[in-house]
């Protein structure tokens, strides 16, 4: 390691329950080791565990920090790169979670000074923290309950009488301790996992920055002209699908192939695509608008925002794939209205759209099985009824009738309700799964099981290679290298911070990266490096996982997924429980190794 | 037979499907007619030298990559695609 770290170092803890703060540095073997983001939230996590000897840490109680970093790269002139971690204990899964949230909120925390924000207690009351430069103030915020996150934005920038106020923010659902709520800043959110409860838990409504500074890089020169490289590289073909089309290209492509789970994973076709595909809103350009947005400083702008014409456009709803998959294919349901109305719902409650439309579908698939109340929203709970969504939603978000059982996502709920329900709740240590079907997807499968946060595919990446190659037959050996192959490419991305729609915009990732980040920080860093930085952090994963009770036997998949799939090419597949199981440990025993290998 | 298109091979060629001549074709031969059908796919879908896909893009058959040397039939139907990973 050579010179010295040219960012903000500084790490700001905050006790909600006391109202007390303090600050202290960062050194940089701090950044060498964990580089920023993901790695540095992950890393002080673990140490205010650790320091306080917490085990089995309630995630709605007060000893759950909530951990926000910021990406190395954010309020710097590099694209796509202003964004921040987000690290606390899941209320969902009892583990780690550690999310990526993006645009001016992230480039403020490091204009704030701050590396890091560490928030631990509850407050008494209802609270907003605003960081003025160095000041930090405590206000009142029960004028602020039932507002959604843009509201109190809105509000607090009225309040401040500063338009450039940065605000997170959590929403209705944060506030009533929906298991699955987000938190949002800038119209972007922290969305999996439940940060949002924990948020609310700790009665904190939303935290405003109003940043004064700027930051300072070691190179700016080299660091100008690496971002003006890449910057031209994200307006090229690289990430025309993403510019062009958005995510929610896929629902066609993922149909076509055979893969796209249906009716809460009991198919993997739906003979209503046609009509809730994003494209087809696209296409029929007299019926929708389209509307694009995106992340501060990043020339991609790849959210493609859709209403239908006549209506407010401030309703328009993002069409990730994710989310429509998640209302849509997977609650049976080929009404793309409905479908961006769910959507839209979600965003203003602050819910996170995977698990809300995981949720609906198990209970959808209870009703059916009389072990919900089919007519408990005034409309048939059942697969393929877009209308049940709104009212749905609503309840989960206001905790009311069904709304309140359904709050605590599907393994809970699954428990609660009893019977066959476990049957149908789809989810890997509490998170519920997002649309791709790893019983088509191997080397995913095996992912998705020991993932460290759950049924994430952003972490457990691996579906990509598989679906890059459908139908290959790789071995055990192979399944598991490109596992922790995938998982650690995904945690030098998060860590450092860069968004992985511009991954192709790189010709040799590693060394650019490398080279960037010693532009921009001052510290020297290569390929290897990087890696092991990784590796760190995955050991510093699972070491906080089992002080929260993780065990090998947590690494598995849901039923469903062991009972082979009945339709399209893939009819026949299954995830066979005895081989994932010796794959997960080969996966633990290769980690192991790594982790002797580097000490 | 009819060759699909989705995402952005879609979106160059204007259309969702093709048809292209000839029985028995290998994917060489099929590339080759895309490309002369189809000149907007050549670059970001289509490498002209190699004559094969530009990676991501991949030819699929009946879900499964479609696999070396065996030729399609006329009744065949394969697509061209791929995945905007992630969101
Ligand atoms: S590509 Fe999209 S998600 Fe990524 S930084 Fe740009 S606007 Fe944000």
């Amino acid at each position: 390691m050579s010179g010295r770290f040219a960012g903000p170092r500084t790490v700001l803890e905050i006790d909600l329950t006391t109202r007390r703060s303090r600050r202290y540095d960062l050194d940089d073997a701090d950044f060498a080791d964990a580089l920023g983001g993901v790695g540095i939230a992950v890393l002080l996590l673990e140490r205010y565990l650790a320091t306080r000897e917490l085990t089995r840490v309630d995630p709605l109680g007060p000893h759950n920090p909530l951990v926000f970093a910021a990406g190395p790269f954010a309020a710097t002139a590099v694209p796509a790169a202003n964004k921040h971690a987000l690290a606390t204990l899941s209320p969902l899964t009892g583990l780690l979670n550690e999310g990526l949230s993006s645009s001016h909120w992230s480039a403020a925390l490091r204009r704030c000074g701050l590396a890091a924000l560490l928030i631990e207690g509850t407050a008494e009351g209802w609270t907003t923290v605003v960081l003025d430069g160095e000041r930090v103030v405590f206000e009142d915020a029960a004028a602020l309950i039932g507002t959604t996150a843009r509201e109190t934005t809105k509000a607090l920038r009225a309040a401040w009488n500063e338009r450039a106020l940065r605000v997170c923010a959590i929403g209705i659902g944060g506030e009533n301790g929906v298991r699955y709520a987000a938190v949002e800043n800038d119209g972007r959110q922290a969305g999996r996992g439940g940060s949002g409860a924990v948020m609310g838990a700790k009665r904190l409504k939303a935290i405003a920055l109003r940043a004064h500074g700027s930051v300072r890089i070691a190179d700016p020169a080299a660091a100008a002209e690496f971002a003006a490289t890449l910057k031209a590289r994200t307006l090229g073909p690289q990430t025309a699908k993403y510019r062009i089309l958005g995510t929610g290209a896929n629902m066609r492509v993922l149909e076509r192939m055979g893969q796209l789970p249906t009716r809460n994973f009991t198919a993997s076709s739906f003979a209503g695509v046609e009509s809730v595909t994003p494209e087809r809103a696209r296409e029929t350009k007299a019926e929708y608008v389209e509307l694009r947005s995106g992340c501060a400083g990043c020339p991609v702008q790849c959210e493609h925002m859709y209403v239908k014409r006549g209506r407010d456009r401030k309703s328009a709803a993002a069409s990730e794939y994710e989310s429509v998959w998640a209302f849509g294919p997977n609650c049976g349901i080929a009404d793309l209205d409905a479908v961006l109305d769910a959507i839209d719902r979600c965003d203003r409650y602050g819910l996170d759209t995977i698990s809300t439309g995981g949720t609906l579908a198990f209970a959808m698939e209870c009703a059916q099985h009389g072990l919900l109340d089919r007519d408990a929203f005034g409309t048939p709970l059942e697969f393929g009824n877009g209308r049940v969504l709104g009212p749905a939603i609503d309840a989960i978000a206001r905790r009311t009738g069904p709304g309140e059982l359904l709050a605590l996502g599907v393994r809970a709920a699954a428990a609660a309700i009893g019977g066959s329900a476990p049957r149908y709740a789809l989810h890997v240590k509490g998170l519920e799964l997002p649309g791709y079907e790893p019983r088509a997807l191997p080397t995913y499968a095996l992912g998705l099981a020991v993932c460290t946060r759950g049924a994430c595919h952003n972490r457990a990446a691996t579906y990509d290679a598989d679906l890059r190659a459908p139908g290959t037959v790789r071995g055990e050996a192979e399944r598991v290298r490109m596992t922790i192959e995938a998982e650690d490419y995904a945690l030098i991305w998060d860590s450092l911070v860069l968004c992985k729609f511009i991954r192709d915009c790189f010709v040799d990732f590693y060394a650019e990266a490398a080279a960037l980040w010693t532009a921009v920080t001052g510290l020297t860093l290569d390929a290897g490096k990087l890696r092991a930085s990784a590796q760190r952090t995955w050991e510093r994963k699972r070491r906080i996982n089992a002080r929260q009770g993780w065990t090998a036997a947590d690494d598995i998949l849901p039923r469903r997924l062991l009972t082979p799939l009945t339709d399209g090419p893939y009819a026949g597949s299954a995830v066979d429980a005895a081989e994932l199981a010796r794959a997960c440990a080969s996966y633990s025993a290769a980690r192991a190794d790594l982790a002797n290998a580097a000490r | 037979m009819t060759v699909e298109f989705f995402g952005m091979a879609r979106e160059l060629a204007g259309a969702p499907q093709l048809e292209v001549g000839g029985e028995r074709m290998t994917e060489r031969e099929l590339v080759a007619a895309l490309a002369a059908r189809c000149p907007q796919l050549v670059g970001p879908v289509i490498d002209p030298a190699a004559l094969c896909f530009v990676a991501p893009n991949l030819l699929l058959l009946d879900g499964r990559r479609a696999a070396g040397d065996a030729p399609f039939a006329a009744a065949d139907r394969p697509c061209v695609l791929f995945l905007a990973s992630g969101g």
